[in-house]
C-alpha cells in the first residue's frame, strides 16, 4: 500500500514540476513582445485583435477582415463576431473586446460608466447604413407603381391612427396614375421582435417626425408597438424574419436594413424628405444626407448615442434620404501600443481602401468623403498618444 | 381456405401498430440525418479538400471558402476539455463511491448534490458564469500574462468541462456503486490498497466507463450555448504562440449557428457543411463506442 501511494505522489509531483518549468519557459519567451514591435523590420510576430457587436455589419466586417489580411499578409489578425450591438458594448466595457461595434453608438448608460471609469476612448463611423420601408401591395406591383410615404404617415400607421391603405392621407401622397390602385384593405404593420439597431434607427426617425410618437413611444432597441394591440401588427425575428413576413403577407408594411431589402429584392417605398421630395434609399441619397452631418460630427469621445437623431436624419437637400445611420466602432486609447497600432492599421484600411466598391458587400454603402475625412482624423489619436 | 381467427387478426393489427409507431418515431431522426447528409455532403464533396482548411469566403461570394478555423477550434476545445474532464470525473467518482471514513462520505454526498444541480443548469448559464469569472479575474491575471482574455480557448475548455464532467461522473459513480459488495470484498481480501482496488474496479466496469466517456465527448463536440461567451468563435486562424490558450477559437457548432442565420447563400452552404462534419463526428464516436463495447463484452464473458 505504501509503495504504490508513494509512486503516485512522486508521479504527480514530477508532472507538476515539469508543467511549471514549461510554463516559466513560455513566459520568458513571451516576456518581450514590446521589444519586437519596436523593431518592425524583424517583427514577424502577428498581432491579434478581437472585436464584436452589431449583427448588421457582420457580413461586411468579415469581408473587410478577409481582404485586409490578404493584402497585408496577415500581420494583424482580426477576429470579429456578431454578438449584437448591446452585447458588443457591454463586453467591450468589461474589457473582453479590443473593439466594439454598435448600430447606433455607445448608449447613455454605457457612456456614463465609461466617464466614471476615466478610460480614454474614441468612436469612429465605419460604413453608411439606412433603413428601408418595405411593403407588399400586389396592386402596385402589377401596375409598376412605387409606394410613396411621409414620416408622419408612417408614424401614424404604426401608432394605429391610420388603418387602411385607402386612407386619404396615403392616397394624396401617391402619383396620379397610382392613386386609384390603393386597395380598401387594412395595413398589416410588421416590426422587429428582437432588440435591434434597425429598430432604434427607425424609431429615432419616427420620434423626429411625429410629436405623438415622441410622446407616447420614443426610441430604443425595442419599443412597444401600439398597432399590435389592434391586431394589425406583428413582430418578426431579425431582418430576415421581417422580410419573410412582409413577403408572405399581402397588404403589409415593414422596415429592414436597406442591404436586406436590396438582397431580397423587396419593394421599397420612396420617403418624403424634409424638402418635400420623394427619395429611395441608395448610395447617392444616403451619402447626400450623411455628408451634411460631417462638419457637425461631435468629438470622438463625446456622447454619440443620439447622433443619428440629432445630426443624420431628416436632413435638408433635394436628394437626402431621411432614415440613415452609421455603425460605430469604439476603441480604448490606453491599451498596449501593439494593440492600438494594430487597430489603427485595420480601421484606417477600412476607412480608406475598405470603402471602395471591390471591398464592399452588396447593399453596403461607402461613407461620404466628408465623413470619412473626419473619421480618419479621429483615428489619428490612436497613434498620437 | 380457413379464415384467420380473431386472435390472429388482433396480433397482426397490433404488430402493424407497433411497426407504425416505430416508423413514426424514427422518421424525424432519419429525415434530419438524411437532410444534413444530403445538403452538407454535397457542399463538402464539391469543395474537397479546401473546405477543411480554408477560412470562410466573403458573404455573397461565388465560392464558399472553408471552415478550417472552426474544425481546428472544435478539435482543440474537445481534446483539451476531454483530457482535463476525464481524470477529474474519474477520480471524483472513485472517491465518492469508495468513500469509507465519515468525512469522505460527507464530501461525497455534497459532491453528488452539486453535480446533480449542475446537470440541471442550462448550458448557456454555465457559459455566462465562466465568462463572468474570467472577465473579473482578467485585470489581475493580465499583470502576469499580458495576453490573457476572457474570450478564449481556456474559457471554452472550462465551460465544456463543466458541461460534460457531471455526466461522466454520475455514470461512472453509478457503475461503481452497482458493483456487488462481494466483488469489492474479494479485491480487498487479496491485500489490495484502495488505489489498486479502484483500478481493478474501474477495469471491471470498463464498458460503463467507455460509454460514459464517449457520451461526454459527443456532448462536448455538439455543445453550442456554453461556447457563445467563452470560446467566442473565430473565422480566422489565430497566430500560434504562447498566448494561443488565451485567444478565442471557432467551433463547428458556432459556425452552424452564425452562418445558418445569415442571409447569404454561400454562408448557408458553409453552415450545412459544418452540420455534416458534426454529424460525421458524432456518428463516428457512436460507432467506436459500440465497437469497443462489443469487444469488451466478449472479453468479459471469458472472465466469468
Amino acid at each position: 500500500m505504501k509503495t504504490s501511494t508513494m509512486r503516485v505522489i512522486v508521479a504527480v509531483v514530477l508532472v507538476v514540476v515539469a508543467l511549471g518549468a514549461v510554463w516559466i519557459l513560455l513566459q520568458e519567451r513571451s516576456g518581450a513582445p514590446a521589444a519586437v514591435t519596436e523593431t518592425p523590420a524583424t517583427g514577424t510576430r502577428q498581432v491579434y485583435v478581437v472585436g464584436g457587436g452589431a449583427t448588421f455589419i457582420n457580413p461586411q466586417m468579415q469581408k473587410w477582415i478577409r481582404d485586409y489580411m490578404e493584402e497585408t499578409g496577415g500581420r494583424v489578425v482580426v477576429n470579429y463576431q456578431s454578438i449584437g450591438s448591446g452585447a458588443g458594448e457591454a463586453k467591450w466595457l468589461e474589457g473582453a473586446l479590443d473593439f466594439g461595434v454598435s448600430d447606433i453608438a455607445i448608449s447613455k448608460a454605457g457612456y456614463e460608466k465609461l466617464l466614471a471609469s476615466g478610460k480614454k476612448f474614441i468612436q469612429v463611423p465605419l460604413v453608411a447604413g439606412s433603413v428601408a420601408i418595405v411593403y407588399n401591395l400586389p396592386e402596385f406591383a402589377e401596375a409598376g407603381c412605387v409606394l410613396r410615404l411621409s414620416g408622419e404617415v408612417v408614424a401614424d400607421t404604426y401608432l394605429g391612427n391610420i388603418i387602411k391603405w385607402s386612407d386619404p392621407r396615403i392616397v394624396e401622397l401617391q402619383e396620379e396614375r397610382c392613386r386609384g390602385r390603393l386597395p380598401d384593405k387594412e395595413i398589416f404593420g410588421v416590426h422587429r421582435s428582437d432588440g435591434s439597431g434597425t429598430t432604434a434607427l427607425f424609431t429615432m426617425y419616427l420620434t423626429l417626425v411625429s410629436r405623438e410618437w415622441a410622446e407616447k413611444i420614443g426610441y430604443g432597441y425595442t419599443v412597444t408597438w401600439p398597432r399590435d394591440a389592434l391586431g394589425l401588427g406583428e413582430g418578426g425575428r431579425g431582418n430576415e424574419g421581417v422580410s419573410a413576413k412582409v413577403q408572405n403577407t399581402p397588404y403589409s408594411i415593414g422596415y429592414v436594413e436597406t442591404a436586406y431589402a436590396i438582397q431580397l429584392k423587396l419593394p421599397v417605398a420612396a420617403l418624403r424628405n424634409r424638402d418635400g421630395y420623394f427619395v429611395l434609399p441608395n448610395e447617392t441619397t444616403v451619402s447626400e444626407a450623411l455628408k451634411r452631418a460631417a462638419l457637425e460630427l461631435p468629438g470622438p469621445h463625446e456622447f454619440w448615442g443620439d447622433l443619428p437623431l440629432r445630426h443624420y436624419m431628416n436632413r435638408e437637400g433635394r436628394l437626402s434620404y431621411p432614415i440613415v445611420g452609421t455603425p460605430v466602432a469604439f476603441v480604448y486609447l490606453d491599451v498596449p501600443a501593439e494593440t492600438s497600432r494594430a487597430l489603427y492599421d485595420f480601421l484606417k484600411w477600412v476607412l480608406t481602401k475598405g470603402q471602395m466598391r471591390e471591398h464592399l458587400v452588396e447593399g453596403f454603402l461607402p461613407l461620404p468623403e466628408e465623413l470619412r475625412a473626419r473619421a480618419l482624423q479621429y483615428l489619428e489619436s490612436l497613434v498620437r498618444t | 381456405m380457413r379464415l384467420p381467427t380473431s386472435r390472429a387478426v388482433k396480433s397482426t393489427a397490433l404488430t402493424a401498430a407497433v411497426a407504425l409507431a416505430f416508423a413514426l418515431s424514427v422518421a424525424p431522426i432519419l429525415h434530419l440525418m438524411a437532410t444534413v447528409v444530403y445538403r452538407g455532403a454535397t457542399v463538402v464533396v464539391r469543395n474537397f479538400p479546401s473546405i477543411l482548411f480554408d477560412i470562410p469566403a466573403a458573404p455573397g461570394d461565388h465560392q464558399v471558402g472553408g471552415i478550417g478555423p472552426h474544425i481546428l477550434g472544435t478539435a482543440l476545445l474537445t481534446s483539451i476539455a476531454f483530457a482535463i474532464g476525464v481524470p477529474i470525473s474519474l477520480l471524483a467518482a472513485v472517491f465518492t463511491a469508495e468513500a469509507i471514513r465519515r468525512w469522505e462520505r460527507m464530501v461525497g454526498r455534497w459532491t453528488r448534490l452539486l453535480v446533480h444541480m449542475m446537470l440541471e443548469f442550462p448550458t448557456i448559464v454555465i457559459g455566462l458564469a465562466v465568462y463572468g469569472v474570467m472577465a473579473s479575474i482578467t485585470p489581475f491575471v493580465r499583470a502576469f500574462v499580458p495576453g490573457f482574455r476572457p474570450f478564449s480557448l481556456l474559457s471554452g475548455v472550462v465551460a465544456l468541462v463543466l458541461v460534460a464532467a457531471p455526466y461522466m461522473y454520475l455514470q461512472i459513480e453509478d457503475g461503481l456503486k452497482s458493483v456487488p459488495q462481494h466483488v469489492r470484498e474479494a479485491i480487498y481480501s487479496l491485500g489490495a490498497s484502495r488505489f489498486v482496488a479502484s483500478l481493478v474496479l474501474l477495469r471491471y466496469l470498463k464498458s460503463t466507463v467507455y460509454a460514459a466517456l464517449s457520451i461526454a465527448l459527443a456532448r462536448m463536440v455538439s455543445e453550442t450555448a456554453a461556447l457563445f461567451f467563452t470560446a467566442f468563435g473565430s473565422n480566422v486562424y489565430p497566430p500560434l504562440d504562447t498566448d494561443s490558450l488565451f485567444r478565442p477559437v471557432g467551433s463547428l457548432t458556432l459556425a452552424v449557428y452564425t452562418f445558418g442565420l445569415s442571409g447569404y447563400e454561400n454562408w448557408i452552404e458553409l453552415s450545412w457543411a459544418a452540420s455534416f462534419m458534426l454529424l460525421l463526428l458524432c456518428l463516428t464516436l457512436f460507432g467506436l463506442t459500440k465497437l469497443l463495447l462489443r469487444g469488451e463484452r466478449r472479453g468479459l464473458r471469458g472472465l466469468r
